[in-house]
């Protein structure tokens, strides 16, 4: 084995690097990482779940908004769009409350309405729908040139 | 716009495609390492002396092309400054976390190994020169200067060794990279047991012809004749291994049609439109069938040595673009349907950026030019050197 | 019995194929006794597909929610519509985030609906398994997550998904996808698309949990998931699917 000493400085340098790397693994590695039990579904940093955890909702729900709505709360919470949160037309909670009060959207165009009430190939047919605003119209007995809006006839808070 | 490049349905989320041409650049060089390694193994393991003339020429090779294989991922990635998360926290339930560790097993292993094999060149360097290059030579040595009968008997053990653990690491490394598609159930295009033996055999194939075509070129430049028996031996092996990885590609094919599962309408559509160039034209048939014809005649019949020659460097490049058709089809093709089974997207690689074509071409250069650099510092033709015992 | 021998099963396949790997024994790989690691899976979504009118509403407050780049979807709507000659035509423009027009050849569908798709959170996610980092995972409640400061951007994820549910996001450069509101339902809120949904096609809650609407669908109705054949066991639950939805 005397004419080994080369595969053993070989080894050494190997060695080394190894060392190197674990080194480096143990400093770079965050301590909780891979804490959370099973290693299939579980090996993850562990303050990841916390962090998303803290993210700021955005929409609130419709509750949040009666305190200084009460009277539109209170007609929509009697009406056929009580399944229809405010935050669906009105846009999110957030928006109106960090930014300005212009920030919610108050939208009462007839394609605010055909968006959900158009008839379009794919809706269920017991679903109240329209083909055009013209022929519902003039089938509920208006004239269709005044250029009437939807909210002429139906209150958006409480329809029918 | 993306109507334009869409037919069907796809999920809103598939329009793109993510794993792009420096994907297909990847396992193009990897199986470039895993070929060449094979080659320089024939040699070192199992005896093949007639490969002597390229062996050390492998090895390098193999080597600089494995210096490279990572280097197409750190400029797909997202977060390339993060890459080494794969080697601090991998996990071993992705085909994909081994990668780091197989790969730097498998550098080191070529490097042990190149060592070995250039030591007794690498000390002879270090007696020669003065100064700074005696100094650097040293280092490499590792400042152990023995070249004994005795040590370069052990070296030789050991290079023996190291081959013989290099051939599973080669095929680890690659057949890996077939794994990591083929274990894929969501995408029925990728999703076969044959992928990884697939991989493997077009690596191998592709390794044998870069380096007969490499071969070649440097012996042109370098103004020798290239020898006979040594092509001969690599033609026939080319051959033999392109029967085996064509078989399987062809036995893939026939699987999904025989089958003819739900899956089966879209790839039909992918390999009659998108693929209907790079797979069905390129891939299967003018670089497949003409290179099975070619070699055939140039192992089974005698003939003048030109002509044969030429006939394997034709195929070899021929060989060379099957294979990168192949990686192409399997990465890109599998990306351009959707998993709804309703449509295809399309991909074409911009020129410049990051993940662009000059940019491949950039990378793809890079291990000729260690080739070279390398040549310079340690000579890999015998004739420029002191004929060893070994290698 | 069955269920130890699959566990059995699924260990070998794994010290066989990482064992070689971890020689080195440095790596800390905790407890990998036990598949789930107490895991819970009460957590189900249950989309009806006779409600969904298309509106569109949930794609785009999923986006404001979440800030989800423009062209990426966490959540999206597409429209089924099958021709009487048995043709299907299947279109989500946008995700369906603008609503969706009328088809020009109405009367010569058969049947048309809309179904809402999002990230299934399966309790055996493939995602999961091909991510190489550990950058996403399952967190005690049964949400499949992402660490965006783990992911390493390769985007394995995303091939592995059955569904389409995962893409690049644009400026994190990370892999991304529906979170099912964790941040909201770890509040007691409801996801936000749950929340905007003008006709109850999306429900969302705890299946022990009495109160919830969504327990007495889960009780009487028959129920489908998309693609079960991957064995990914996926939790977003569907009623009233259709064969050609995929």
């Amino acid at each position: 084995m005397k004419h080994a000493a080369h595969i053993l400085r070989l080894v050494v340098v190997l060695i080394l690097v190894g060392v190197i790397f674990f080194a480096v693994r143990s400093i770079m590695v965050p301590e909780d990482f891979g804490t959370q039990g099973s290693y299939s579904y579980g090996y993850f940093r562990a303050a990841s779940e916390q962090e998303q955890k803290e993210l700021v909702p955005v929409f609130r729900g419709s509750e949040k908004c009666k305190g200084c709505h009460d009277a539109q709360y209170n007609t929509w919470a009697q009406g056929k769009h009580y399944s229809v949160a405010c935050e669906t037309c009105h846009g999110s909670w957030h928006a109106h409350n960090n930014n300005t009060k212009d920030a919610m959207i108050k939208d009462n165009s007839p394609d605010a309405c055909m968006l959900c009430h158009a008839s379009v190939a794919g809706r269920p047919a017991t679903f109240p729908q329209i083909d055009s605003i013209d022929d519902h119209i003039a089938r509920k007995g208006g004239d269709p040139k005044e250029g009437q809006r939807c909210s002429a006839c139906h209150n958006p808070h409480n329809p029918l | 716009m993306t109507e334009l490049m869409t037919q069907g349905f796809l999920f809103p989320n598939e329009i793109e495609v993510h794993w792009s041409l420096m994907i297909v650049l990847y396992p193009y060089i990897t199986g470039l390492v895993a070929g060449a390694f094979i080659v320089s193994s024939l040699y070192h393991v199992f005896g093949r002396t007639e490969l002597k003339p390229v062996a050390r020429f492998s090895l390098v090779a193999a080597f600089s092309f494995l210096l490279f294989a990572c280097t197409p991922l750190l400029f797909h990635l997202g977060h390339p400054e993060r890459a080494f998360n794969i080697m601090f926290t991998p996990k071993f339930t992705s085909a994909m976390s081994g990668f780091g560790y197989i790969y730097s097993f498998y550098l080191l292993l070529v490097l042990c190994e190149i060592w070995f094999v250039f030591r007794p060149t690498i000390i002879a360097k270090a007696r020669e020169g003065h100064g700074l290059a005696k100094a650097f030579y040293w280092v490499l040595a590792l400042g152990s200067m023995d070249d004994s009968a005795e040590a370069r008997a052990l070296d030789h053990r050991v290079t023996t060794v190291l081959a013989a653990i290099g051939i599973p690491s080669a095929c680890v490394l690659h057949g890996y990279v077939g794994f990591l598609f083929g274990s894929l159930k969501s995408n029925p295009w990728w999703s076969t047991p044959l992928m990884p033996v697939i991989f493997l055999m077009s690596a191998i194939v592709s390794g044998i012809a870069i380096l007969i075509v490499g071969y070649f070129i440097v012996m042109k430049v370098r103004g020798t004749e290239p020898d006979e028996a040594c092509l001969k031996s690599l033609y026939a092996y080319l051959w033999g291994f392109f029967i085996i990885d064509l078989t399987l590609e062809l036995l893939e094919l026939l699987t999904m049609v025989y089958e003819g599962e739900e899956s089966w309408s879209i790839i039909a559509w992918l390999l009659s439109d998108k693929l209907w160039f790079s797979y069905t034209t390129v891939q299967m048939l003018i670089c497949s069938g003409i290179p099975l014809v070619l070699l055939g005649l140039v192992t089974l019949k005698k003939m003048d040595p030109l002509l044969r020659n030429r006939l394997g460097l034709i195929s070899s490049a021929l060989i060379l673009l099957q294979v990168f058709a192949m990686r192409w089809n399997v990465v890109i093709g599998g990306q351009l349907f959707s998993k709804s089974l309703r449509g295809l997207t399309s991909y074409a690689p911009s020129f410049l950026g990051r993940e662009g074509i000059l940019m491949a071409a950039i990378l793809f250069t890079m291990p000729f030019v260690v080739m070279y650099v390398f040549n310079m510092i340690l000579p890999l033709w015998h004739d420029d050197q002191p004929e060893t015992n070994q290698a | 019995m069955d269920n130890e021998r699959r566990q059995f099963l699924k260990q070998a396949c794994w010290t066989l194929l990482g064992g070689g790997l971890m020689v080195s024994g440095a790596l800390s790989i905790p407890g990998r006794a036990h598949a789930s690691g107490g895991r819970q899976h009460l957590y189900v979504f249950l989309v009806d597909t006779n409600r969904c009118i298309g509106c569109g509403k949930c794609v785009a407050a999923c986006r404001k929610e979440n800030n989800v780049p423009q062209e990426s979807y966490r959540t999206w709507i597409e429209r089924y519509a099958i021709g009487n000659d048995g043709t299907v035509h299947v279109d989500s423009p946008h995700g369906g985030e603008h609503g969706f027009k009328p088809l020009p050849n109405a009367a010569d569908i058969a049947r048309s609906f809309f179904v809402p798709k999002l990230c299934n959170h399966c309790k055996q996610p493939n995602c999961v398994q091909v991510c190489p980092v550990g950058a996403t995972y399952v967190s005690k409640e049964g949400f499949v997550l992402v660490d965006e400061r783990q992911c390493v951007g390769c985007g394995y994820c995303i091939q592995a998904c059955p569904y389409g549910a995962r893409y690049m996001h644009a400026v994190r450069h990370t892999a991304d996808k529906c979170t099912w509101c964790y941040h909201r339902v770890m509040k007691g809120m409801q996801p936000a698309c749950v929340l905007v949904c003008p006709v109850g096609a999306r429900m969302f809650g705890r299946i022990d949990d009495q109160r919830s609407p969504l327990y007495a669908v889960m009780k009487q109705e028959k129920l489908q998931v998309l693609k079960p054949e991957t064995g990914n066991e996926p939790m977003v639950h569907y009623r009233g699917l259709d064969k050609e939805v995929r």
